[in-house]
């Protein structure tokens, strides 16, 4: 055999069609033939250069020469390393244990490693399972033992009901002994054994204040400080918003959450607060104990997340019950950076701008999808490990940060030019939204046409659509300042513009959640779906669809970026997660993530 | 002329859908895979033994396998559902359900996953679809299945190298294409004869290997894909400037966003 | 019921901007009575001033085919329609034949504001919610270069002001 391939032709009843429309606009096609000519364009796209990188030949390439010639499993050196470890253990305990040799077979496809975006890292897909990188491990855990109570209402009681008076000194006293009694010291003769501290190390509990005055009264290694942890304009919005009143954070030792349940990190809370109350100012066990027993658990606590559908089974401080603007109020990434209405920083330095979308719409990008991924991906449906493909996807390749890249041009040059006239956000109307959104869409659409290795890395139909529906949702977030438009941007995107465009969305029935999602979208039924910041996993539609919190939770975030906000839904969560002791770095996620890819990661929990 | 002989003279048009808007190649395309009434392009013969094979429920030749006795030797009640809708022979032999999976892979297929779910819907009865970003399972009696296959297959609604018959490990839509620009495969069901120029299954579709191979014919050449094209690409006929479809999506967007939040303000835009 | 006693409070913006007779103060403008028509507006337009710039000229030439509907929208006299081709230029009132790359719907004060000199930014009426696109961004920024440049603009500040993935003759 020899000579170039043959292929078969259509019969001209079937080519004709494109010649006789291409006539009626005749230039149309030569048009879209000088495309080619921008390709030297591409390669100085960050998409391009990441690619290339994993990848290692061509991204643009649509041709894979070395398909059917590799070497299945065998590339993966940590499936290798693996297969032995499970080799070994089956020999040790006599029953056949992980063994790849057993799965479908993967067809010589490439393995490919993961470039980390922005930084200069690779690593396998494996090192980024949850179970195998410990850092997301400890965000999961810092998050769930995670429990703020109200002081004010339990000093009332004391003073009123009990007579005693409340100064910083008490206070100060009040606090040492809930340190010790977090970890699990006995304070109360009834009580007769203490846990070994080694295990409770990393439980502690801090208060936040909006009161400079009444902070400095108190012993500074016991509450967060405010004014250290954010920019002076940021502090001063916070500080504001929360006021006088004390509140107190307790972070219940991670053995809690490990061995039991997050709902046990609430309870832990309320009790060993009253344990110390009692302690601290020398209660008697009378009937006042009931008040204040009340006052401190349940008056005027907030649980991170509130139980979900008894049949999810997620109780309190679960992640399907935090509402999707806490989750956005975690991510501290951009906390040192000066507080400024989006539209202005882009007019004025594109590279500020893209270093303020860097800080924030990367940090959610990391922390949001990583959180998520518990619920969805294992509590939820009991583990199928797909969903840790897909929520990486935003921090890997490049793909996602490349279009954020073009979505800071495009603000640059073109929308900013509002805040001459005095503007800072556009109008929230469907009219003024949906096309700057189409055409980012578009922008997205095109690029994963161009590169072949691109569709490659986001093989399942809803890894694209998670991106598509980000990108969209942070564009129309960012022009308006409203979430509400970001969940529009978000549903047509998905449900409307790419279906029609490819004929393809997720799996199946992936875009139900997104056809829903509209109608929904400014409904204010509690089972429709509420504000945009207090929704979350718990809503109906929106829980059983895979990675679809992530874009609810990033269009949260652009929009209080846009409108200049010091923060999403609640200024207590802000300031909580800024607190330097915690195991988990909320400011700089990814470079923990990197260093629990390498083992690195030291966890506090597990001494 | 009076009012009364007027009335007799104007005739009512009968409706007629326009299936999809826009007025370029790609959306006739659309419009001609929707609408029942259009007639396909035949572009290869394949045996109907070739097609019981391929699909691999039963052995050529062999029976059927029934769940239930023939509709006719059914003592049923009376339905008048039953009287208005005829049965398909599947059903009227009391054949299982069995199924169909084809792929269609990202780079220019002659017909895409939703699209091929408004083909199926608009020409095929008692059939039922599942969709995902690269499959397209359509479930019937056993009998109609194989009916449906034949069609699919021989129509231009199959092009051997961009889609494929995969039951079991269904992924690579997306991944890039091999040295012969065939779509991957984890199976490898397919290869290329370079004798022949043919694309030759060497497996069934739940991926065991056949008695003997058989011919698809002749991969369609590029080119000619192009002119077939179902998806608007950027260097072919972009999306981005096919203002009328966009038009029409924008026009649903605000319908629904509206109509939920307060249908009143549907009248008054 | 309206309240028929209520005041018109608030007064159109283009009522204090336009006042009566604006168009004869135009020199471009042919001379007539009433206010101009949109598509004469922006067709007067196109033969007096863009056409004759070569500036605008040499810039319509790096761009490949366009077809552009043009909606103009007047507040009080209701729609006007112009397609307008790039690469071959042509200006033609009423829908084109086939799918416009892009359907601009333009307020007939935010135009004329724009062609008799008053805004330099042809496109800072959709960043602001006043117009709207249905279709092609790039299309539209290539109508906004070849008038603005016709305005005075400079070729090295057009091709500056675009954003990096979109250059001049980006289809």
């Amino acid at each position: 055999m020899s000579g170039p391939l043959k292929k078969g032709k259509l019969p001209k009843e079937l080519t004709s069609q494109m010649e006789a429309t291409a006539a009626a606009s005749q230039y149309l096609r030569q048009a879209v033939k000088n495309m080619r000519d921008f390709i030297p364009l591409e390669k100085q796209r960050r998409i391009y250069k990441d690619l290339e990188k994993m990848f290692g030949v061509d991204p643009l390439n649509l041709i894979d020469e070395k398909m059917y010639m590799r070497k299945g499993f065998n590339q993966s050196a940590a499936i290798m390393k693996n297969k032995e470890l499970g080799r070994l253990i089956a020999l040790d305990r006599f029953i056949p244990m992980y063994d790849p040799s057993v799965s479908e077979p993967i067809g010589h496809q490439q393995l490919f490693p993961y470039k980390i975006s922005g930084t200069d890292e690779i690593v396998s897909g494996n090192s980024l399972h949850c179970f195998n990188n410990v850092a997301m491990q400890q965000l999961f855990d810092d998050v769930r033992r995670t429990t703020i109570l109200n002081l004010d209402v339990p000093h009332k009681v004391i003073q009123v009901r009990a007579s005693k008076e409340v100064t910083p000194e008490t206070i100060d006293h009040f606090l040492k002994t809930l340190q010790h009694t977090i970890a699990g010291g006995t304070v109360s003769l009834d009580q007769f054994a203490d846990i070994n501290p080694e295990l409770t190390r990393d439980a502690y509990c801090k208060i936040i204040t909006g009161n400079d005055e009444l902070r400095e009264l108190i012993d500074n290694r016991f509450s967060i400080d405010i004014n250290a942890g954010f920019h002076k304009s940021r502090a001063e919005k916070l500080k504001h918003a929360i006021g006088d009143t004390i509140h107190l954070v307790v972070r219940a030792p991670t053995i809690l959450v490990r061995a039991l349940d997050n709902s046990v990190a609430f309870k832990w809370a309320g009790i060993q607060s009253t344990l110390a109350f009692i302690v601290a100012y020398r209660l008697t066990k009378d009937s006042n104990l009931a008040d204040i027993s009340y006052a401190t658990q349940y008056a005027n606590t907030i649980a991170l997340g509130e139980p979900t559908w008894q049949s999810l089974g997620g109780h309190y401080n679960s992640i399907a019950g935090i509402p999707f603007g806490y989750i956005a109020d975690m991510c501290q990434g951009d906390s040192q950076l000066p507080l400024r209405p989006f539209m202005e920083i882009t007019n004025e330095d594109p590279k500020l701008s893209r270093e303020y979308l860097k800080k924030s719409i990367g940090c959610v990008g990391v922390i949001a999808p990583i959180l998520t991924n518990f619920w969805d991906g294992y509590q939820l449906s009991g583990g199928a490990n797909i969903l840790d493909n897909v929520v990486i996807d935003t921090f890997t390749g490049g793909i996602f940060d490349d279009f954020i890249d073009i979505m800071n041009d495009m603000m640059n040059k073109y929308f900013s030019r509002i805040v001459k006239i005095g503007m800072n956000l556009m109008p929230t109307r469907w009219y003024n939204l949906r096309w700057p959104v189409e055409n980012m869409v578009n922008i997205v659409m095109e690029t994963m046409e161009k590169y072949p290795s691109a569709m490659e890395t986001l093989k399942l139909g809803i890894q694209k659509m998670y991106i598509i529906g980000l990108v969209a949702g942070i564009m129309a977030s960012l022009l308006s300042g409203s979430s509400t438009a970001g969940l529009w941007a978000i549903d047509y995107a998905i449900s409307l513009l790419v279906k029609e465009g490819w004929c393809r969305t997720g799996t199946t029935g992936y875009e139900i959640i997104n056809q829903l999602g509209l109608p929904y979208s400014c409904s204010l039924r509690i089972e429709e779906g509420g504000l945009p910041e207090l929704r979350g996993m718990n809503n109906f539609h929106q829980i059983h669809s895979i990675g679809s919190a992530v874009p609810r939770i990033a269009v949260l975030y652009a929009a209080a970026l846009a409108r200049g906000d010091a923060w999403v839904s609640s200024p207590l969560i802000k300031v909580v997660f800024n607190d330097p002791h915690l195991s988990f770095d909320f400011k700089d996620p990814i470079s923990a993530i990197i260093k629990g890819t390498k083992g690195e990661f030291k966890p506090k929990g597990e001494s | 002329m009076p009012m009364s002989e007027r009335r007799k003279k104007k005739k009512i048009k009968e409706f007629e859908p326009q299936y999809y808007p826009e007025c370029d190649y790609v959306a006739e395309r659309r419009r001609k895979i929707i609408n029942p009434n259009r007639r396909l392009t035949k572009l290869r013969h394949i045996p109907d033994d070739n097609i019981i094979s391929l699909l691999g429920h039963r052995a050529p030749g062999g029976l059927y396998t029934s769940i239930h006795p023939p509709l006719d030797e059914l003592m049923e009640s009376f339905d008048p559902i039953k009287e208005l809708i005829v049965p398909s022979d599947g059903a009227k032999m009391g054949d299982r359900i069995r199924f169909v999976q084809i792929i269609d892979s990202f780079w220019r297929p002659p017909v895409a996953p939703w699209l091929r779910h408004k083909f199926y819907f608009t020409r095929f009865r008692g059939a039922d679809v599942v969709i995902d970003a690269e499959r397209t399972l359509l479930e019937m009696r056993e009998r109609d299945v194989e009916a449906a296959t034949k069609l699919l297959l021989e129509m231009e609604l199959f092009d051997p190298s961009r889609t494929s018959l995969k039951s079991v490990s269904h992924g690579g839509y997306s991944h890039r294409l091999d040295e012969n620009e065939l779509s991957f495969d984890l199976r490898r069901r397919c290869i290329l004869d370079k004798e022949s120029g043919h694309i030759i299954y060497v497996k069934n579709m739940s991926g065991e290997i056949l008695d003997k191979p058989i011919s698809l014919g002749f991969p369609i050449a590029d080119e000619d894909l192009k002119t077939i094209d179902v998806t608007w690409r950027w260097d072919s006929s972009q999306y981005k400037s096919k203002s009328e479809i966009l038009m029409v999506l924008s026009r649903i967007a605000e319908n629904r966003i509206l109509g939920g939040f307060k249908p009143n303000m549907l009248n008054y835009r | 019921m309206e309240d028929k006693n209520k005041k018109y409070v608030n007064e159109p913006w283009w009522k204090k901007e336009f006042k009566d007779g604006w168009w004869k103060e135009v020199s471009w403008i042919h001379p007539q009575d009433t206010e101009p028509s949109g598509v004469s507006l922006f067709i007067d337009y196109m033969l007096d001033k863009a056409i004759i710039t070569p500036d605008a000229v040499k810039i319509a030439s790096w761009i490949p085919h366009r077809l552009i509907l043009l909606e103009i929208v007047h507040p009080l006299k209701g729609t006007e329609r112009l397609s307008f081709m790039i690469s071959p230029t042509s200006v033609t009132p009423g829908i084109p034949d086939v799918t416009p790359d892009v359907i601009v719907t333009y307020d007939y004060y935010d135009l004329a504001k724009f062609l008799i000199g008053r805004e330099k930014d042809f496109t800072m009426s959709f960043w602001k919610g006043h117009s709207r696109i249905y279709g092609n961004l790039t299309a539209l920024i290539d109508l906004a270069d070849i008038l603005e440049v016709a305005l005075g603009k400079k070729i090295d500040e057009a091709k500056e002001a675009r954003i990096k993935t979109w250059p001049v003759g980006y289809p």
